[in-house]
């Protein structure tokens, strides 16, 4: 019997996408293990308390004001933003850093797939970060009871806004109003108020 | 025969280099200034001076008060002082500290030099246009902002001093939305205020003074002459 009589054995397919994706799920938890990201947490903590946080608390308690303050001015992103770009980049030249490029390229594993570890893990730590800041802070204004602006909101303006703010003498103003023409200004603009294409100060 | 009883090279074995490299105290300036990628540092800091003549010759602008008319000087000069505040990230670590006899008097050098540097190339930039506060109060934002820096890489490590002044920044534009009237907040404040004067120069001896005597933090984290942990950190 020689070798060339010897029926050819086939191996069983696998799936072909199966096997990357089991090795990428530890990379990556090594990557979430080993970033940087969260060393600089605490210090993005204290600038979102400052930046964000603190300031909103001096506005009207109403969603629409307060996230006009921290989102459509772009106070939250821009307290996580350098800082995100700073630790990325740090991540991101590791390799040329401790001078691993030449040893890791020849491995078997695609400098790609490690290469999106390393953004990814970044990324899920910023984004991840982001989202529980963000909602500690929402969480912290609902237990303010801050609520939606509706007529009664506005109807107790005076009570509740801070004195010598654009918004208290608003509400003087608007109290001063007739009854009629304070209910007839709602009715027409109430949808407006809701939605946040008016704010409490654009009041009559 | 051995090497018992020999105390020194015979003589002539390694002195030919020497003349050639000049004197001991420049080559171990020139060896400290390359493993903290100083040139590279000056290079960024004349692209800032650069970016800051252009700036203002130009009059780029933000629309605003006066946290957005201040807003593009004062990442410039940020940017000056996180580059100054980096370079004291050094690649040999414990090593390092355990032999070089020179080394404080080499950080406190080259931290005085760059900041020096990032003052003159900043001015000169500054000359491209009319610089709110003029070089008085460029001279002092960037030193105390490179003293926020310093400090940061003391606390964190030289690698992530850049932080440090990333952070006044924000919390100065912040306060800049207002009417801020705290010296610590020294750009918000007038260029011949004195207590803004001596907050910022306080900020930059303090971080001078520390980064002499202690040096940027060195922690196995940090550390990338030790290969036995491959943290991205």
């Amino acid at each position: 019997m020689t070798a060339t009589q010897a029926a050819v054995r086939h191996r069983p397919l696998r799936a072909p996408h199966a096997a990357p994706l089991r090795s990428a799920a530890p990379l990556l938890l090594l990557e979430l293990r080993r970033n940087a990201m969260p060393w600089i947490l605490p210090l993005i903590a204290a600038l979102f308390w400052f930046d964000s946080y603190r300031p909103s608390t001096g506005q009207a308690p109403l969603w629409v004001l307060r996230t006009f303050w921290n989102m459509g001015q772009g106070h939250t992103i821009i307290d996580f933003g350098p800082f995100v770009a700073g630790v990325a980049a740090w991540m991101g030249s590791r390799d040329a850093r401790r001078g691993t490029a030449d040893l890791v390229t020849a491995t078997v594993r695609p400098r790609f797939a490690a290469q999106f570890a390393t953004w990814a893990a970044t990324a899920i730590w910023a984004v991840g970060a982001y989202l529980v800041f963000v909602g500690v802070m929402f969480g912290v204004y609902a237990n303010q009871g801050v609520a939606q602006p509706n007529v009664l909101n506005i109807y107790g303006l005076a009570s509740w806004a801070p004195a010598a703010g654009p918004v208290y003498a608003t509400a003087q103003r608007f109290a001063a109003l007739p009854a009629a023409t304070r209910h007839a200004w709602l009715a027409t603009h109430l949808a407006a108020l809701r939605s946040g294409q008016l704010t409490l100060v654009q009041l009559p | 025969m051995t090497a018992a009883g020999v105390y020194s090279s015979p003589p002539g074995a390694a002195t030919a280099l020497a003349p050639r490299l000049g004197p001991a105290w420049l080559r171990l300036a020139r060896l400290y200034a390359a493993s903290r990628r100083v040139p590279a540092a000056l290079a960024l800091l004349a692209g800032l001076g650069v970016l800051l003549w252009a700036a203002l010759h130009w009059h780029w602008n933000i629309a605003g008060g006066n946290a957005a008319r201040q807003f593009i000087p004062l990442v410039i000069e940020t940017g000056a002082a996180a580059v100054i505040a980096v370079t004291t990230y050094g690649p040999f670590g414990e090593s390092e500290r355990a032999t070089g006899q020179w080394l404080p008097w080499l950080r406190l050098g080259a931290a005085a030099a760059l900041t020096a540097a990032a003052v003159g190339v900043l001015a000169a930039g500054a000359s491209g246009g009319y610089l709110p506060g003029g070089s008085l109060a460029l001279l002092r934002n960037v030193a105390g902002i490179t003293g926020t820096g310093l400090l940061t890489a003391v606390v964190a490590g030289g690698a992530f001093a850049w932080a440090g002044p990333m952070a006044y920044v924000l919390v100065t534009e912040v306060a800049l939305t207002g009417n801020p009237t705290t010296p610590w907040i020294w750009p918000g404040r007038p260029t011949h205020d004195l207590g803004a004067a001596l907050c910022a120069t306080g900020v930059f001896a303090a971080g001078l003074v520390f980064i002499t005597l202690r040096g940027a933090r060195v922690s196995p984290a940090s550390d990338d002459a030790g290969c036995a942990r491959p943290a991205g950190h």
